[in-house]
């Protein structure tokens, strides 16, 4: 036998502890570097979201049928000056889809015709949140905030929203 | 010879004797003009207090309260039994014909409803015929059923959960003229005063009659009086049965028919009149009578049902239905005879008619005790805006959020787990008590309230009045207090999770330790709420300052007392679960403060619109920062202390939540939401001793029972524009092997280049 098989075993032994221990210390290189197999290419920088994070509420045709018929009804109501109507309608609308960004949209529309500048914005804000990719609305969005900072007399809010309309378009 | 009178003398005697009558005549004549005076006078001082009394009369009508109605369209979830439940939960009545309002029939896969009538703020829903068609555990459509045309969406009734009555206790629904159904006017006139319409206050034949026909009969079937008679009798006068009373009686009954028309006198009639008794309260009027008797609106009671009423005019205590059956039976079958034999009804009638039960149920439905914690809440939301008096006596109805459904759920799961608790924990019956809110996160509105866990007490509402110390419950907001720093902390910055001792004011040190007794070294701030680390929450929350944290807390809302002490960091904070629902609220939907409400509208006694509370919200925290911590709760469930939800409730995962313990286990909290619905559940006792329960053993585990039943939807993480995803190695637990990587949110340009795994 071999006499320095034991030493030499020891030696193995002793590397392979000291890279596992290496392993756990180090100190990560960004992400989009790393070639590691249990990294997304695809995702290096964004990676997919977790489906938590997905939108469950995808087009649902029959509801769409009720939030469109109610929001007609909204419009009907907001044209003949009827705004709390209109707005108890819309405010119907959001119990059946309350992530639905065009009803908030057209809340903020109402509370700006009951000069309520504060409540506008913040309800074209959260109709913006919700938007994600329709960038119409959300410049749609901007015109809404851009107005109601105007009549509130915040001059330099009004223009950063009136810029950001533009670049939304 | 007797001497003759002179004719002097009896000249003079016939003086004196014409002189004498002459007197008596002056002194009658003098005393009737003065007992005609005062009696006229008497009778202009009635004439006066009558009209002023009519003119001026304004029934306590008390407030009606209404659940919200239950909203069904195309493709909401409803399963067919649930709205038959719910259809006779509001009494309607299956049939097999629909014939009027209030009833339903059920087909293989639909049902044909005929709706009733109602005010909404919005606008009058009218009494309608539909056809809802089922598919599966879903509405597939809905039309009406006599035109075929579709219909979007409907409101079925909302149903009557309680009255703020009067202070004198009456109890009355209000009727117009038009809205007495005519066969109620044809049993009052048949039973109780054939010429109503003819004569002028008094009957003088028909008191002639109703001796005629009582004599042959032996026994009392008519009175004499009119309905003007027994109309001032219960407006005027007492119930003793004397003759000047009864002189009273008929003078003012010729007055006041005099000055007000039939309708008019009618109409007074049919809300006056006296009809029973629920404890104290008195019910007065038909209206309410056909409430109290047999749940439906007057309108919607047939003849044999009228004439029981009308039966009950005569005595209501005599003739109680639930007391004495027998005699209400019997009572009612004369009545409908009366009607027959002077031609208000045909002969089939009569017959189908004599042949129904009494059909009055076993008790109220709207008794106020169903929901006292609830009602509690809509009446102090009531009194910011209206006086106790407009209350008490305007008959306003009020429109809820209750959600009667999600209520009873809620009732029953803290009663049956809080039993089940105090077995395992070998409390006697009764030690622990519970508190819980529902509240839909995207409106503010309170869908469900519990404030005792017997569902019939409301001597202490627990839910808005019991503040207890919030323990964990108070970790997210300094968790967001730190990610509204976005530069400074993210998800995976590190905590320092080592032993700490702060000395205090007082000259004291305080020295907090975990929950299992060990420090844990560095961790990731995601692991650190989490699993509710106590050592590096307090220690951030110094970071950050007390002063920060307080006004992130009063940013979600709270509006309580905050100490301005270390000892806030770990929930050393009194406030009710309201007051924590309305926290959790903002985080909920996203970084939307939106002020929690019980009410939708108050519309006046005629279903005139006269208050909208709508939805006004307010935006004290960042999107993003709302996301973030919107996600670490999501991570408390998956990975942290509520991580029994994704065992109990695989389906409806993921959830968001936190749960809560206090010193000596004091109190168990636990707050959670979905999608759309938001709750919060305390467990403890009112004697503050120790309940030996966790946030996760106690209240989580109530909000698992409830949860199993309402089945919400599970929450929806819709990131901002300033977030960004980025993969790092999975730190869920410290056992993990940082082999894996996860995605993780970050602000945009915050995402760290370099991370340690540990």
């Amino acid at each position: 036998m071999n006499n320095y098989s034991p030493i030499l075993l020891l030696i193995v032994l002793g590397l392979t502890a000291c890279a596992e221990q290496a392993t756990k210390s180090v100190v990560l290189v960004p992400v989009e570097e790393r070639n590691s197999p249990n990294i997304d290419h695809r995702s290096a920088t964004t990676p997919e979201p977790p489906d938590t994070a997905k939108s469950k509420h995808t087009n649902n045709k029959p509801q769409e049928s009720v939030i469109v018929a109610l929001l007609d009804d909204a419009d009907n109501l907001a044209n003949a000056g009827k705004s709390e109507q209109a707005a108890a309608m819309i405010e119907r609308a959001l119990r059946i889809e309350p992530r639905n960004a065009l009803l908030w949209h057209r809340l903020a529309l109402i509370r700006i015709q009951q000069q309520q500048w504060q409540q506008a914005i913040t309800m074209a804000r959260k109709s913006n949140a919700l938007a994600t990719n329709n960038d119409k609305l959300k410049s749609e969005n901007w015109g809404v905030i851009a107005l109601a900072y105007d009549k509130l007399g915040i001059k330099q809010k009004a223009n950063e929203a009136r810029m950001k309309q533009k670049t939304q378009g | 010879m007797p001497k003759k009178r002179s004719t002097t003398s009896k000249r003079k005697t016939q003086r004196k004797k014409k002189t004498k009558g002459s007197s008596f005549k002056r002194w009658a004549l003098q005393i009737f003009v003065i007992l005609s005076c005062v009696f006229l006078s008497y009778c202009v001082w009635i004439d006066f207090e009558i009209r002023k009394e009519f003119d001026g009369k304004r029934w306590a009508i008390p407030a009606r309260v209404y659940s919200q109605p239950l909203e069904l369209y195309a493709g909401c979830r409803y399963e067919k039994k649930s709205v038959i439940e719910r259809l006779k939960k509001a009494t309607y009545k299956s049939v097999t014909t629909l014939t009027g309002p209030g009833q339903f029939h059920i087909s293989d896969s639909s049902i044909d409803i005929y709706s009733r009538q109602f005010h909404y703020w919005d606008g009058v829903e009218e009494a309608r015929k539909l056809r809802i068609k089922f598919n599966g555990k879903q509405i597939a459509a809905i039309s009406e059923i006599d035109s075929g045309q579709i219909v979007h969406i409907i409101r079925l009734t909302p149903m009557l959960i309680g009255k703020i009555f009067p202070l004198h206790d009456e109890d009355r629904v209000l009727i117009t003229y038009d809205d007495i159904p005519e066969s109620l006017i044809k049993a009052l006139i048949a039973v109780e005063d054939r010429h109503f319409f003819e004569h002028f206050g008094l009957d003088p034949l028909g008191i002639l009659r109703s001796a005629f026909i009582n004599l042959m009969a032996g026994k009392v079937e008519q009175g004499g009086s009119t309905l003007t008679q027994q109309l001032i009798k219960n407006m005027f006068l007492t119930r003793e049965r004397t003759f000047t009373r009864k002189i009273n009686e008929m003078l003012m009954a010729m007055m006041l028919e005099y000055h007000y028309s039939k309708e008019n006198i009618l109409s007074a009639y049919v809300n006056e009149v006296y009809l029973g008794q629920n404890g104290l309260r008195s019910i007065h009027g038909f209206g309410t009578a056909a409430e109290f008797y047999f749940s439906k609106p007057l309108s919607e009671l047939n003849n044999a049902e009228i004439s029981l009423l009308v039966g009950l005019v005569k005595g209501a205590s005599y003739y109680n239905p639930r007391k004495n059956p027998e005699r209400a039976l019997e009572r009612r079958d004369l009545v409908l005879k009366l009607m027959h034999e002077q031609g208000f009804i045909g002969a089939e009638e009569y017959k189908f008619a004599r042949s129904t039960a009494l059909g009055v149920i076993a008790k109220p439905r709207w008794n106020t005790a169903k929901y006292p914690a609830y009602i509690d809440l809509v009446r102090r939301h009531l009194k910011r805006d209206y006086r106790i008096e407009d209350l008490r006596n305007e008959g306003l109805h009020i429109h809820t959020t209750l959600d009667v459904d999600n209520q009873e759920i809620a009732q029953n799961s803290i009663k049956t787990s809080l039993s089940m608790l105090e077995k395992e924990r070998g409390f006697k019956s009764g030690t622990l008590q519970g508190a819980l809110v529902i509240a839909e996160q995207h409106s503010g509105e309170v869908i469900a309230l519990i404030g005792d866990r017997n569902k019939d007490k409301n001597a202490f509402n627990r839910a808005l009045d019991a503040k207890r110390s919030i323990g964990s419950l108070v970790k997210p907001a300094i968790y967001m207090t730190a990610l509204n720093m976005p530069k400074k902390y993210h998800v995976l910055s590190a905590l320092d999770d080592s032993k700490l001792v702060l000395g205090q004011a007082n000259g004291k040190r305080w020295a907090p330790t975990n929950y299992d007794n060990k420090t844990h070294g560095n961790v990731p701030l995601i692991r650190s709420i989490a699993k509710s680390y106590n050592l590096s929450t307090v220690r951030l929350g110094m970071e950050l300052g007390l002063e920060n944290v307080i006004q992130t807390l009063k940013n979600l809302g709270v509006t309580s007392a905050i100490p301005r002490l270390p000892s806030i960091l770990l929930g050393a904070l009194n406030l009710s679960p309201y007051e924590v629902t309305q926290m959790y609220q903002a985080i909920a939907s996203g970084g939307l403060q939106i002020p929690l409400k019980s009410i939708r509208a108050v519309l006046d006694n005629k279903g005139q619109p006269l208050r909208r509370y709508d939805l006004a919200v307010r935006e004290y925290v960042k999107p993003e920062t709302a996301f973030l911590t919107q996600y670490l709760l999501t991570e408390v469930v998956q990975n942290g202390t509520a991580k029994r939800l994704t065992r109990e409730l695989p389906s409806l995962m993921p959830l968001a939540g936190k749960t809560g313990t206090t010193n000596a286990l004091r109190d168990s909290w636990f707050a959670g939401f979905g999608d759309r619905l938001l709750s919060v559940v305390w467990v403890g006792r009112d004697n503050n001793e120790p309940a030996k329960l966790t946030g996760s053993t106690g209240a989580m585990q109530i909000w698992i029972d409830m949860m199993k039943k309402i089945k919400p939807e599970p929450i929806v993480l819709i990131e901002p524009e300033e977030i960004e995803w980025r993969n790092y190695p999975d730190m869920s637990n410290p056992v993990s092997s940082c082999s894996q990587t996860r995605p993780y949110p970050f602000v945009k340009g915050t995402a760290p280049g370099y991370i340690n795994c540990y």
